[in-house]
């Protein structure tokens, strides 16, 4: 998880909210969650593999009868193959019982709902002045795809919880999503294809711009320096962009449309404070200036817009503003670092 | 089998000659591009500096020496017919002056509040920006340039040819304003 202190100011608010207007909603889906957890959520098969100790009992019985007659018609093997038979049975048995936990899925689905939109749906105002929530749509694939990430536009895409109005007058949009099944794990003009899960942040650019930027986060550049480099020479040719940062060029690999634009984007001040956000939120992030616009993935092991059915509803509630914040420190920064150009584009 | 050896050799000696000639012509080639791209934006930057001057003039009378070595300055790059270090020298001083130039003009009240000037102020800083971008893809040019002719066995066609180590731009701290994250993330 990211460790990004929230501001606070907004913080306290949120806590106030969290203690008051939100409290009983809190208790409500505690409740709710716990219900889910302990019955049809961890705990489920355990339970269920011990009422299935009276009810096999029973079967049992039954099927030592059936034991005997193996036993009596094969000798001693007889008897193995019906002991197989029986732990097939038990299998077959937790199987069915797992299958039912569909009920646990729909139970789920509706704890969800009520998180996004009676939790998210108020706390979004105390970050983002004008912004809309819609729980059930996300940033498109065609969007996504004018970001550069990704090369080839054959992968499944999906997402949910889409945010999008503007801070500072600034439009943005953000929301979950995943993708998946691409053709091959391939590296094409310069983009890892690689099944990507978390929150696609985009923001309309300050400053006006033609080419496409990618800021990749590398981890080869991380693990073998210098070699990593000639290789991505090789690879890459002349989209790679070497910058003058050390520490950031170790972080990130760049690779532009145009070498002169990139550099134009990537300030001194810029690298500066893309290498500190990466090091500070402790998230493996990846920026791509295209389409005049800002993207950023800011990856998560699980819908950071979901409840966490192993930890009370506040502490959810806390993960999900941690992303909240950085996107909104992330848009108020951006617009800080131009708004002396604003206006004159 | 010496024969073929030493056919072997040569075939390799003239491989390597004609690999690292076409290298350093790429790199040549590359600085070139790099130093047009410099060049057009810091003409741009030149149609600015006049404009500039006149608006500050009648504000500046203690500084009428910065003025008139910035319009000197401005003059000599436009006359100059170099592709690369003269030019860059002329910068590097062009760069020394237009900052001098903006700290008097913050220093002065009047044309702090100077609409014109405030305006021609920033169209600078904006111009700044992109020139100060072509500087540094200039100087990555040059650096691979520079590295490439000093080393073996470039150097050799490069004495031969009688190619210099190029001048590199310096880059001024006249950079975006830089977010204190501290105060946002820990």
């Amino acid at each position: 998880m990211p460790y990004i202190s929230i501001i606070p100011d907004k913080y306290e608010e949120v806590k106030h909210l969290l203690r008051n207007e939100l409290k009983e909603v809190c208790d409500f889906l505690d409740k709710k969650r716990k219900k889910i957890f302990t019955i049809n959520g961890a705990y489920f098969p355990i339970i269920m593999a011990l009422l299935a100790v009276p009810i096999l009992g029973g079967i049992l019985i039954i099927l030592g009868f059936i034991v005997y007659l193996f036993f009596l018609l094969f000798g001693d093997e007889g008897v193995f193959w019906g002991v197989i038979f029986l732990f097939l049975l038990f299998g077959l048995y937790i199987w069915y019982l797992d299958s039912k936990s569909g009920f646990k899925r729909y139970k789920t689905k509706d704890l969800n709902y009520d998180y996004q939109t009676k939790i998210l749906a108020r706390l979004v105002p105390v970050y983002f002045e004008s912004v809309d929530y819609q729980p059930t749509k996300f940033i498109s694939k065609g969007l996504f795809l004018k970001s550069g990430f990704s090369a080839q536009d054959s992968f499944r895409f999906k997402g949910t919880n889409l945010f999008q109005g503007k801070i500072n007058g600034i439009s943005m949009a953000f929301s979950q999503i995943a993708t998946s099944g691409y053709s091959s794990k391939r590296k094409s003009k310069g983009l890892v294809e690689e099944n990507f899960e978390g929150i696609l942040f985009i923001l309309s650019y300050p400053i006006k711009f033609h080419s496409t930027t990618l800021v990749i986060n590398d981890k080869h550049a991380q693990l073998f320096g210098d070699l990593s480099q000639m290789i991505q020479k090789k690879l890459y040719g002349d989209a790679l962009v070497n910058l003058e940062d050390p520490k950031f060029e170790k972080l990130f690999t760049v690779l532009s449309t145009d070498q002169i634009e990139a550099r134009y984007l990537l300030s001194f001040s810029m690298m500066e404070y893309l290498t500190e956000l990466q090091e500070k939120s402790k998230m493996k992030l990846s920026f791509s200036f295209s389409d005049n616009k800002l993207f950023i993935a800011l990856p998560s092991r699980r819908n950071i817009f979901n409840p966490d059915l192993r930890k009370p509803i506040r502490e959810s509630v806390i993960d999900t503003i941690k992303y909240m914040e950085v996107i909104a420190t992330i848009a108020e920064d951006i617009y800080d670092m131009h708004k002396h150009m604003i206006g004159r584009e | 089998m010496y024969l073929l050896v030493a056919i072997a050799i040569i075939f390799f000696i003239i491989l390597l000659y004609f690999s690292t000639y076409n290298s350093i012509v790429r790199k040549e080639n590359a600085v070139n591009n790099a130093f047009a791209s410099v060049d057009v934006m810091l003409n741009k930057r030149l149609e600015l500096i006049p404009k500039l001057v006149s608006v500050v003039t009648h504000y500046m009378d203690y500084e009428k020496e910065l003025l008139t070595n910035l319009e000197q300055l401005q003059l000599e790059y436009k006359e100059s017919n170099s592709k690369g270090n003269r030019k860059v020298a002329i910068d590097n001083s062009m760069q020394d002056k237009l900052q001098q130039l903006h700290t008097a003009v913050m220093c002065s009240k009047e044309l702090a509040s100077n609409k014109n000037v405030l305006q021609l102020q920033h169209t600078l800083v904006q111009t700044e920006e992109h020139i100060s971008a072509a500087r540094r893809f200039y100087n990555t040019c040059v650096t691979e340039y520079n590295n490439k002719i000093l080393s073996f066995p470039a150097i050799v066609i490069a004495k031969q040819r009688n190619l210099k180590p190029k001048q590199v731009f310096s880059i001024p701290k006249f950079d975006r304003i830089s977010p204190d994250i501290e105060k946002l993330l820990s």
